[in-house]
């Protein structure tokens, strides 16, 4: 059997996650021995369009877009998105919120007939898709975990449970000790709490955690001094499509 | 007495695998030497696959066979999975077995009722094949076999059904939730085949496994016909991730799924709010 | 017989003789609170403190812990080595070793567990008093503290000295050796504690609080607040369940299956591969975290799963407190 095929494509994003990839130095030959990558814009010039194992970047915002979705998962076997844009749809999804007319006239000005745009959707809110790899920008032990597992045969998994998880099994201290309000307790794990370990606050870039008490976060937020206009930027900043600020939900 | 590694698996051999249905297949496995696993009907082991996991599987052979014990799986998760592509002659880590069956020394003389929804006839079939075997058969009273499917699509054990079906010391009773081409038998979900049971109150005992939502409805429908709490014997599904009473995903309140079930007498767990 | 004492400055010098032969495991700051770690300088030891981030458990049950290692290729399973070094830890308040002596029950007991077990060879505890803080309530759940239970040698705090008393062999064995820094005590007698939080009720009985406790509105209430980040569990002496997930190493034949500090809030906690989770509802995972405090599971001596070590009411970011949800049910 001869090696997977694997091709990255990129859609709107800042194709941080790719470069985020080349970085991977110590590993990148040992992952081209394992895989023959066939499309790679940002490392690679010729195109192949034979593959099995399709990685995509970005957010899903425009008619293109989705024509060009459709026809990567019609050709690929596994589709797994990358990183935040590609999972939840991102920062790019923020302007979701917003009158889709005035961000194309901000953008765009007078051309903005030129440039037909749709909400930013999360690759998996147009085809399925098979496993993510979230972040912004993904983590690459992430990435060699979730190729190491789609190698073997298994279904990569990502964790369920909340950054605090990791950042506590560092015994990092708290940043709320600190008063700093931090998305950590119910952003996904898997970044082995990057930010709060280096002294930031989580931004939520991993998506949200799937079992969300949305009121118990804004309370807490709110003890912390955030005002409400603070609070909901903290959760649209990476996950406009995937809560609403507007409704109150009763658990 | 020195403790040792208590995770590290057993390599064992896959000697025969058979596609049952499409999201069921069945393993003939053989530990080194052909050693007997040792089990009682209704325990489970820990099964690894190489590069994925380990899963909680139930054995559904009798112990009465010796030289290998078989398992039925249904691949719905990533270590299942990835078994359903294995073949015979290919390696498995066991560990186990772990918690408690059912104690088929305690039936004895006693008429068996077993009720088996969908895959729930897995574990079931171990007890079964235990006082169905020919040489242990007259030990106890009546064997009344009730098993419920999805549709006939999903039967398992097909031949042995069969078998269960022609003697006349079982008596098998069949239904399906949904009927499709070529089925005349009953319709209808499995507590339709309890009303019409002629028991010995005093004498019998039912043993029932199969999807949560069967539990509840079962049990009222077997109480309403009399039988006590203790004369009810059930295995609960959990996730029994080490299979030593120290993980906790199988806890059910106090009680550790993987040390004192998965087969439990119903009047020890009818207090346990979160058991059914 | 005369007891001894050694004054404040010079526990740096009991510390460095104890690191010629033992790894020593002491408290040292981290910004404002204070951490468990291996000490180099010996400076860095506090014996003053309230409490650390994590508990001790760290060291006998890590956040991440190999627990088989096998080979693809091979297909051979193997048990990974574990290491037992001598080690002295030094500076311990009594909740903590009695976290360590809860998790013993539970590894010890039933099926034994080496993978935890191998690591509690070699050890030597040297505890300390402590004044509470506003969330210890350790004196509520049995553990007074001058119990001194377990260790081998104990410090009692007063006037800028410690009484050192040698509870056991090794114990004397240590303190002989420290000789030279010690000194005649002036002081006996306990000093007397005042915890700021507690149960309203002694420990004695608290089984039973729960037989009625299934419906009670407390945990719906505290289910409100919660958002199951599970810091609770990873931060109590005496949470060790634990989840267990294999790796292989991208490119090799080398596979390792670890274990992981895992939280009995997440709603995952239960799901079995069919997709159903068993206590689907917030305040079912609230109620049988408390519940597995202080009513599922107690020790050979029938002593509860808490240690009152305060550390799930301390770092809870939405203010949750067991002693606030087990007055209600008191």
């Amino acid at each position: 059997m001869g090696k997977p095929k694997v091709a990255f494509f990129d859609f709107t994003s800042c194709e941080g996650c790719q470069l985020s990839k080349l970085n991977l130095e110590n590993d990148l030959l040992d992952i081209l021995e394992l895989v023959d990558i066939v499309n790679f814009r940002e490392a690679i010039s010729n195109h192949g369009e034979d593959y099995e194992i399709a990685f995509i970047e970005g957010s899903i915002s425009t008619p293109h877009c989705v024509e060009r979705i459709h026809k990567i998962r019609r050709q690929a076997q596994i589709v797994v998105a990358l990183g935040s844009c590609a999972h939840i749809g991102g920062i790019n999804a923020i302007r979701n919120n917003m009158d889709q007319d005035e961000v194309r006239e901000a953008v765009y000005g007078n051309d903005k007939y030129l440039f037909p745009s749709i909400k930013a959707q999360a690759v998996s809110d147009v085809v399925k898709v098979d496993y993510v790899i979230p972040g912004c920008p993904m983590d690459n032990q992430e990435f060699k975990r979730v190729l190491s597992a789609l190698l073997t045969g298994k279904i990569p998994e990502i964790p369920e449970y909340s950054v605090c998880a990791e950042c506590k099994a560092k015994e990092n201290e708290c940043l709320y000790d600190y008063g700093v309000v931090c998305m950590g307790p119910i952003t996904r794990a898997g970044c082995r709490a990057a930010c709060p370990t280096n002294g930031h606050y989580c931004y939520g870039c991993r998506g949200l955690v799937p079992d969300l008490n949305k009121n118990a976060a804004k309370d807490v937020m709110e003890k912390y001094k955030l005002s409400i206009d603070q609070i909901k930027k903290r959760f649209y900043m990476f996950n406009t499509n995937y809560v609403n600020m507007e409704e109150k939900s009763y658990e | 007495m020195e403790a040792k590694n208590i995770y590290v698996p057993e390599v064992a051999d896959i000697i025969r695998i058979e596609r049952m249905t499409e999201l069921e297949t069945f393993y003939d496995i053989k530990l080194p030497g052909g050693r007997d696993l040792g089990h009682e009907p209704g325990q489970f082991v820990e099964v690894s696959v190489f590069g994925i996991g380990e899963a909680p599987i139930s054995v559904s052979s009798s112990h009465l066979k010796k030289g290998s014990f078989e398992m039925v799986v249904r691949s719905v998760g990533n270590v299942t999975q990835a078994m359903q592509k294995l073949k015979a002659g290919d390696k498995l880590g066991i560990r186990g077995p772990f918690g408690h069956g059912f104690k088929t020394k305690d039936f004895e003389g006693k008429d068996i009722v077993i009720i088996a929804g969908g895959i729930g006839l897995v574990p079931l079939r171990s007890l079964i094949n235990t006082i169905i075997d020919p040489a242990e058969r007259k030990k106890y009273g009546r064997v009344i076999i009730l098993y419920g499917s999805k549709t006939k699509e999903e039967f398992l054990f097909r031949n042995e059904l069969e078998t269960w079906e022609s003697r006349n010391d079982i008596e098998y009773h069949v239904t399906v939730d949904r009927k499709t081409s070529g089925w005349n038998g009953n319709v209808g979900v499995i507590t339709t085949l309890i009303p019409d049971l002629k028991l010995d109150l005093h004498n019998t005992i039912a043993a029932v496994c199969g999807p949560p939502i069967m539990y509840k409805f079962v049990i009222l429908s077997l109480r309403s016909k009399g039988l006590k709490d203790n004369q009810l014997y059930v295995s609960l599904e959990r996730k029994m991730k080490c299979g030593v009473g120290k993980c906790g995903h199988c806890q059910i309140n106090n009680i550790y799924v993987c040390q004192e079930g998965p087969v439990f007498n119903y009047a020890y767990i009818e207090d346990l709010k979160e058991a059914i | 017989m005369s007891s001894k004492a050694i004054a404040r400055e010079k526990i740096p010098d009991a510390v460095s003789l104890l690191k010629a032969k033992y790894r020593v495991i002491a408290p040292v700051p981290k910004g404002k609170t204070f951490v468990f770690k291996k000490i180099g300088n010996p400076q860095e030891v506090v014996l003053d403190y309230n409490t650390t981030i994590l508990p001790l458990k760290k060291f006998f049950l890590p956040p991440d812990e190999v627990i088989v290692k096998y080979n693809l290729k091979k297909r051979e399973y193997q048990e990974p080595e574990i290491e037992s070094e001598p080690t002295v830890f030094f500076g311990i308040h009594n909740y903590e070793l009695q976290g360590i002596l809860r998790l013993d029950y539970a590894f010890g007991t039933g099926v034994k567990d080496a993978t935890y077990l191998k690591k509690r060879e070699n050890n030597i505890f040297i505890g300390v008093t402590y004044t509470p803080d506003d969330y210890h309530f350790a004196e509520s759940v049995g553990i007074p503290t001058d119990l001194k239970e377990g260790f081998d040698i104990f410090l009692t705090k007063y006037n800028g000295h410690y009484r050192v008393e040698a509870l056991t062999d090794k114990g004397k064995n240590i303190v002989s050796q420290w000789s030279e820094f010690l000194e005649d005590c002036s002081y006996d007698g306990d000093p007397v504690v005042h915890f700021k939080n507690k149960l309203k009720q002694s420990v004695a009985g608290i089984r039973e609080i729960f037989h009625g406790a299934y419906n009670h509105p407390v945990w719906k209430e505290t289910s409100k607040k919660c958002y199951s980040c599970g810091t609770c569990n990873l931060v109590c002496p005496t949470c060790y369940c634990f989840d267990v997930s294999d790796e292989v190493v991208l490119g090799t034949d080398q596979g390792a299956r670890s274990r992981r500090w895992d939280s009995c809030q997440i709603l995952g906690f239960t799901e079995v591969a069919g997709g159903e989770a068993f206590r689907e509802k917030r305040y079912d995972r609230v109620r049988h975290r408390m519940s597995r405090k202080f009513a599922y599971i107690m020790d050979d001596r029938d002593r509860p799963f808490c240690v009152g070590c305060g550390r799930c009411i301390r770092q809870c970011t939405a203010d949750i407190s067991i002693t606030d949800v087990m007055n209600a049910l008191l």
